[in-house]
């Protein structure tokens, strides 16, 4: 697995402290990007919070699904939670280790007493003893909250003390972008009120051991509820390793209600979900991979959109546009870069995949921030894209009108369009039939069929590592 | 310097000390180039090196003469932790300790700590303890604090080998102690001797190296609290309880964390929270507790679903309060998160929240009372009227919507789609079928895309098979000796007909398989595996020597159901074209034709005996009466039916000889029907009654059926005409679900659910997603109204499976069944009661199932379900053990859909047993609810 190793160094570990003025929770942040650029300890925030004790709680689920890993649970060291400052929010996200479940806290404005947040995206230090006083907050009174190191910065900054090196697969990398990505055609499918959220959620299996089953469930809406079902019944709602909604337990006290999204048509097959837990002035949301073995990252359901470079020119005039907005308007944006709105989408799928914007299903809008790791061509190096590509350079792509052929090793491969999907002879197809994306062949004939140059494709794929 | 690359390669790591002694640097440094080269040849794994205990000897000689050479301390770390020069041994080892210390002897002390930290901080650290340990020893540095570093620590410190003295002894005791509560896995001695008075026992250990002042007593107290602050798995959070009560915090140190026992109590695991409250209640009692802070823990605990964590709660609230009963101010505070608790899903615990709110509500000022009352909307039904005693007016007024029955949509059957109209279409579905677990519609969908395009493109369709499917000798030897292998279910697939068409198959299993078949069935799932198999074959068969253009039985729905006018047509064209049915393929298409009753020939019949062959003339007499009985599909006289008559024989009688046991035998005669399908005792009552020539009249007619099918039918069919001897098989493969079965006897599920039940007993040991055919039989093909008895009682079986999931899908078909008006709840619940009387169904997982389909919103059904079954529950003595549990679902719907009808007898008599029992305070709950009067109207809803 290629990976590389992410450091973090934070001028002193995130730590909640009492005093004669109140509580503090400080979060220290390390790397990131703002409007002015790189910076190695940006600010995002320094004001009250409306309801401390469930943004606790929130931070605490975000940490949990950061240190998960479900499938396998080893203990290992992953990645801090990420946070955005967009303005009128934050956002706090995490990926569990599995690469299968996705955590976003959202602290509205309401959440934030009204105060604005600055913008940018940077690490936040979780540390064992910050969760034990999380764990231990109790009560409303007031909690002073700073994102970043403020103008405390001066005085102590001279230095940093805390410094955490964590590996960082490629899988993990693309996964974590492709996870929001994954959710832009999602659509609200059901919603519960508090006492039925409770119910349901307590009704689900926990882990056993930190290990989610493998199983795959379903659920319908019915009524104010969500009735369980063991097959996908038209308009079920797949829930695969239900164990791993495990971290919004957290937060079960302070529920207002809670959200489902999920794919417009399910096929019958599995796949993935959001669950969101409506907090006051907050919003815990969860996006599940379409199976507890399954990680996000090799969903490729962006592979198409990434096989021809049309979109990446585009990507970069959009991205030069954005500027940390809650809510990214499409149409918008088109008129201020003179593309097409279809265009802009593209643009924002392709950017999404290099962890530069978020899609957040309750406000069916993307949203600006910069994953603060080296992704930005994490998914140039997709295996299957890879692949293609050199399937491709080697002449091994036979074009043939409606059909086409790809010699791989000994053996021929057919590939078929059909309704605008590419169907293939391999096993790979017969397996998934392109649920989880176009299969190498199917890929390498996409981009003969728009001819994209195969030697600027090789140039690329020789500078995988 | 060649003899020491020759001892290395010998694997003679123990000569290279002695050996590398007398070399100066220079040529160190010369030998650290052959010993890479040598370390490269390593790891190709050529030649001697193919072999792992030899690669393993060399790479220790490398490691521990590389160990020599290298000057820097972070290459020679690296060096020494490098995963491919420890294949079978890590230097912790003695066989390569004693060496590897050797020639770092003399190294600058320095040196050797940089190494060791450097050595520390690697993953293999844990392994490589005893050489770090001996490094950091001569340098005499700190010892390092890394994870891996402190596990092999304690892992070397075991108690068990004399780890309590060597803790005392070691210096490094105090700093790398408390560094063992932050590892994330825990050494696994912790946990290797529970018991206390054992000298292995660690939390005695730790707790006695406290009390020799080794290590500060706070740093352990607050070691464990952190700890199961952040919670974790259960066995190490135990570890931890065990240290925490082992060294008995005083009131003190308990005073001192307040804030953790707090949270402790709100989101630990059930032990966790249960030391932390009794500990808050300890304080609590000594009035240490800031009732402010009370306050908070009672509203996060009585949030918790355990009973026991919720009961104990309101017990120290009661004292608290009785004690201070006075103080307005501890009222205030504490009432409101009593009332918490009046929306806890236990009643029980809603009802001692009310008395403890109605005892001190004198005390309470207005705005509480308001507030209290408001937070009363939450209280169950059942203390409604308490409810109204304790608050009166304040109360808000009783939500009177009236109970919406909530049943999921009924199935949709769809149709199968036409068949493929290309050779690619059809090469990518075979390819998605061999590769995944067979699904009925799909296989029938390629069997006849198969067979068509063999027939009208036969050269296209081979050359594109061999050229999409790899390992083409596989299926060589394979299909020579298919009768060796096993034809298990999954391997039937249309592999064979593959097979046939790359020519995989010899002459001589196509001619004799199809013989053989059905010779050797001995139970219905071996019979129906046959049937599908005999299909298979044949098309095989059909493709090497008559190729037909399309197949009979393909069915039209994906219920397996095929249309009688489709079958008509697709007679007609093969009648034009000349075409012979095939025997197999043909007799798989009637069963999958709706038979009709006697006398019943409507104008589809009349045109299948137009046809004037002999299939049209046998699916005319299937459609109109004359269809052979399928003995094997009703139960066996006397082994199964009947099983619920002791509960209720009346409407046993009056469903069993109704439209419910329709299944092989809607012949036409219903007589024949219940001499068959009746309990053994109506049965002697009906031969008695009848006049003898009825009754010879009859004998002669099951005569002829029994015939009917050896004469008509393939072999592999005739068992279905022979009463089957063995319907509870045990064998593995019989006691799993096969989507296949539904569709070779898609108008049969009364068959198929008789064939399941005893499978669905056992379901959840060895096998899993048995109860699926209960799922697939409640959105089979069936007639009008309700389902028959067998399905009703797989139903049941189903419903007191193992696993979780298997009660899932009972319920999936319960509600399916109830949303397609079939299902007879009455009949279900005899079914459940008689199960759980025979010992056949656990209560608790009854409970449980009915609480889920209650859950979804149908309460009524649910209701109606329990109504026939706890009658004679009721009556069961002892009384089953989760009766309380059945009773509070059977309460929980009675309050929801206000059902009508009368008292449940026995009810009143268990409910005034009194005392604390939960079926007791259950019985009291549901009887209070059906005489407080039904009325509310109920709306039936399908969504």
């Amino acid at each position: 697995m290629t990976r590389s190793t992410q450091a973090l160094a934070y001028a002193r570990p995130s730590a909640l402290e009492s005093g004669a003025a109140g509580r503090l929770l400080g979060l220290e942040t390390s790397g990131g990007l703002t409007p002015a650029g790189a910076q190695p300890h940006p600010t995002f925030f320094s004001g009250f919070l409306s309801s401390p004790q469930t943004a606790a709680r929130g931070l605490l689920a975000v940490a949990d699904v950061a240190a998960a890993r479900y499938h396998d649970p080893t203990p290992r060291p992953l990645l801090d939670p990420v946070v955005t400052g967009n303005g009128d929010r934050l956002r706090f996200e995490s990926f569990s280790g599995c690469c299968g479940v996705y955590a976003r806290l959202d602290v509205l404005r309401e959440g934030l007493d009204g105060a604005e947040t600055g913008h940018g995206t940077t690490n936040v230090d979780v540390n064992n003893p910050l969760r034990e006083a999380l764990s231990r907050m109790t009560g409303d009174s007031p909690l002073h909250l700073r994102v970043g190191p403020g103008e405390l910065a001066v005085t102590t900054l001279d230095g940093s003390v805390v410094e955490k090196k964590v590996p960082l697969p490629q899988r993990w990398l693309r996964g974590f972008a492709e996870a929001q990505v994954a959710t832009a055609g999602f659509d609200l499918r059901a919603e519960l009120p508090a006492a039925e959220a409770v119910r349901f959620l307590r009704s689900l299996p926990r882990p056993s051991a930190g290990r989610a089953s493998r199983a795959v469930g379903w659920v319908v809406a019915s009524g104010r509820t969500l009735r369980p079902t063991t097959r996908p019944a038209p308009g079920a709602i797949c829930l695969p390793g239900p164990e791993r909604l495990a971290a919004l337990q957290r937060v079960l006290r302070q529920a207002i209600a809670l959200r489902v999204y999920g794919p417009v048509a399910t096929d019958g097959v599995a796949s993935s979900a959001a669950w969101e837990v409506v907090l006051p002035g907050m919003r815990l949301t969860l996006t599940l991979s379409p199976g507890t073995t399954r990680g996000f990252s090799g969903e490729g359901g962006v592979l198409e959109a990434l096989s021809t470079d049309e979109a990446a020119q585009d990507a970069e005039l959009v991205s030069v546009l954005l500027a940390w907005e809650p809510r990214i308007d499409p149409a918008e944006l088109a008129e201020r870069s003179g593309l097409t709105v279809a265009r802009v989408r593209a643009a924002l799928v392709r950017l999404g995949t290099a962890g530069r914007v978020g899609y957040d299903v309750a406000d069916a809008a993307y949203f600006h921030r910069e994953l603060p790791y080296d992704a930005d061509r994490t998914e140039r190096h997709n295996p299957r894209l890879v692949d293609a590509r050199g399937l491709l350079a080697a002449g091994a792509v036979t074009l043939d009108g409606e059909s086409a052929s790809v010699a791989s090793g000994p053996r021929v491969y057919r590939v078929r369009e059909v309704g605008g999907q590419l169907r293939c002879t391999c096993t790979w197809w017969a397996d998934h039939q392109g649920r989880r994306g176009p299969c190498k062949h199917a890929l390498a004939v996409r981009m003969a069929r728009r001819g994209t140059a195969a030697e600027t494709s090789a140039a690329a794929g020789g500078e995988n590592r | 310097m060649k003899e020491l690359l020759e001892a290395v390669r010998e694997g003679r790591a123990d000569k290279v000390p002695a050996l590398l002694g007398p070399l100066t640097p220079a040529e160190r440094k010369e030998l650290l180039v052959e010993l890479r080269a040598l370390r490269a040849e390593l790891r190709r794994e050529e030649g001697p090196w193919g072999h792992w205990r030899q690669r393993g000897l060399a790479a220790t000689g490398v490691l521990v003469a590389g160990a020599g050479c290298h000057t820097g301390a972070a290459a020679a770390a690296a060096w020494i932790g490098s995963r491919d020069l420890r294949i079978s041994r890590p230097p912790g080892s003695p066989a390569v300790l004693r060496p590897l210390l050797e020639v770092l002897d003399g190294k600058d002390p320095g040196w050797l700590g940089d190494v060791a930290h450097r050595l520390a901080a690697r993953a293999s650290a844990e392994d490589d303890f005893p050489l770090i340990e001996e490094l950091v020893r001569r340098a005499g540095c700190p010892a390092p604090a890394t994870e891996g570093y402190v596990s092999g620590w304690l892992d070397a410190r075991s108690p068990r080998s004399g780890g309590a003295r060597l803790l005392r002894e070691d210096p490094h005791t105090p700093a790398l102690l408390p560094l063992a509560f932050d590892l994330a896995v825990l050494p696994n001695t912790f946990g290797w001797f529970p018991d206390e008075k054992t000298p292995g026992h660690w939390p005695s250990v730790l707790a006695g190296l406290a009390e020799a002042g080794v290590v500060e007593r706070s740093t352990l107290v607050d070691g464990c609290v952190s700890r199961l602050l952040r919670g974790g798995r259960p066995s190490e959070t135990g570890f931890f309880l065990n240290v925490l009560r082992r060294l008995a915090p005083t009131p003190e140190e308990e005073r001192a964390r307040i804030p953790d026992w707090a949270g402790m109590a709100a989101d630990g695991g059930p032990q966790v929270a249960a030391h932390a409250q009794s500990a808050l209640g300890r304080l609590a009692e000594s009035g240490l507790l800031p009732v402010r802070a009370l306050a908070e823990v009672t509203g996060a605990v009585l949030f918790r679903t355990e009973k026991k964590l919720v009961r104990t709660q309101l017990t120290l609230l009661a004292k608290v309060l009785r004690e201070r009963a006075g103080d307005g101010e501890t009222v205030a505070g504490l009432l409101p998160s009593v009332a918490e608790a009046f929306g806890h899903p236990d009643t029980g615990v809603q009802e001692r929240a009310l008395k403890l709110v109605a005892r001190h509500l004198p005390a309470a000022g207005e705005e509480l009372r308001e507030d209290l009352a408001a937070s009363a909307a939450l209280l169950s039904p059942a203390h409604r009227s308490a409810a109204v005693a304790v608050f009166g007016a304040l109360l808000p007024e009783e939500e009177t919507a009236a109970h919406e029955e909530i049943l999921p949509p009924p199935p949709v059957r769809e149709r199968l789609p036409a068949p493929p109209a290309s050779v690619a279409e059809l090469v990518e579905e075979v390819l998605v079928l061999m590769g995944s677990p067979e699904e009925a519609g799909a296989y029938e969908w390629v069997l006849d895309g198969l067979v068509r395009l063999a027939h009208r493109e036969r050269e296209p369709l081979e050359a594109a098979l061999k050229e999409a499917i790899p390992h083409q000798e596989w299926y060589e030897h394979r299909f020579e000796n298919f009768r060796h292998v096993h034809l298990s279910s999954h391997q039937i697939t249309v592999e064979v007909v593959v097979a046939t068409l790359l020519g995989q198959v010899s002459d001589h299993a196509l001619r004799t398989v199809l013989k053989r078949m059905g010779s050797a069935v001995d139970c219905p799932h071996d019979g129906l595996r046959e049937i599908t198999t005999a299909r298979t074959w044949e098309a095989a068969r059909l493709i090497r020597g008559r190729p037909v253009p399309f197949l009979l039985a393909t069915p039209t729905w994906s219920t397996g159901a095929l249309d009688a006018e489709t079958l008509v047509e697709r007679l007609r064209k093969y009648r034009r074209l000349e075409v012979e049915p095939a025997p197999v393929d043909f007799a798989q298409a009637l069963l999958r034709v709706a038979r009709g009753p006697a006398g019943s020939g409507d104008g589809t019949a009349a045109r299948a005996a137009a046809l004037g062959t002999p299939e049209g003339d046998r699916l005319a007499a299937w459609l109109s009466g004359g269809a052979p009985a399928l003995t094997a599909l009703s139960p066996k006289p006397g082994s199964e039916a009947g099983s619920g008559s002791e509960s209720g024989s009346g409407s046993r009688t009056s469903t069993g000889t109704g439209t419910g046991t329709g299944t092989g035998t809607d012949g036409g005669n219903g007589g024949a029907e219940a001499a068959v399908g009746g309990a053994p005792e109506q049965r002697q009552a009906a031969w008695l009654s009848e006049n003898p020539l009825t009754i010879a009249r009859r004998m002669a007619h099951g005569m002829r059926e029994r015939l009917a099918p050896l004469t008509q039918f393939p072999p592999a069919f005739r068992w279905l005409g022979r009463p089957l001897e063995d319907q509870k098989c045990d064998r593995w493969s019989c006691g799993m679900w096969e989507s296949h079965w539904a569709t070779v006897l898609p108008h049969d599920r009364e068959g198929l659910a008789l064939w399941m039940t005893h499978s669905l007993r056992t379901s959840g040991d060895w096998t899993r997603g048995t109860a699926g055919c209960l799922t697939a039989l409640a959105e089979s093909e069936a007639p009008e109204g309700p389902a028959g008895p067998e399905l009703h009682r797989a139903l049941a079986a189903g419903t007191g499976a193992k696993r979780a999931s298997d009660r899932l899908a009972a319920v999936d078909a319960m509600l399916t069944l109830a949303a397609r008006g079939q299902l007879d709840h009455a009949e279900l619940g005899r079914e459940l009661a008689h199960a759980v009387r025979h010992g056949s169904l656990k209560p608790n997982r009854l409970a449980d199932a009915l609480g889920t389909a209650a859950a979804t919103g149908a309460y009524g059904t649910v209701w109606a379900v329990l109504a026939g079954a706890l009658p004679p529950l009721l009556r069961v003595e002892p009384l089953p053990r989760a009766l309380g549990e059945i009773l509070a679902v059977a309460s929980e719907c009675a309050e929801r859909c206000a059902p009508d009808g009368g008292p449940l007898p026995g009810l009143a008599e268990l409910a005034g047993r009194g005392g604390s029992s939960q079926s007791a305070a259950q019985a009291a709950r549901l009887l209070k609810v059906l005489e407080h009067g039904a009325g509310t109207p109920t709306k039936d809803r399908s969504k």
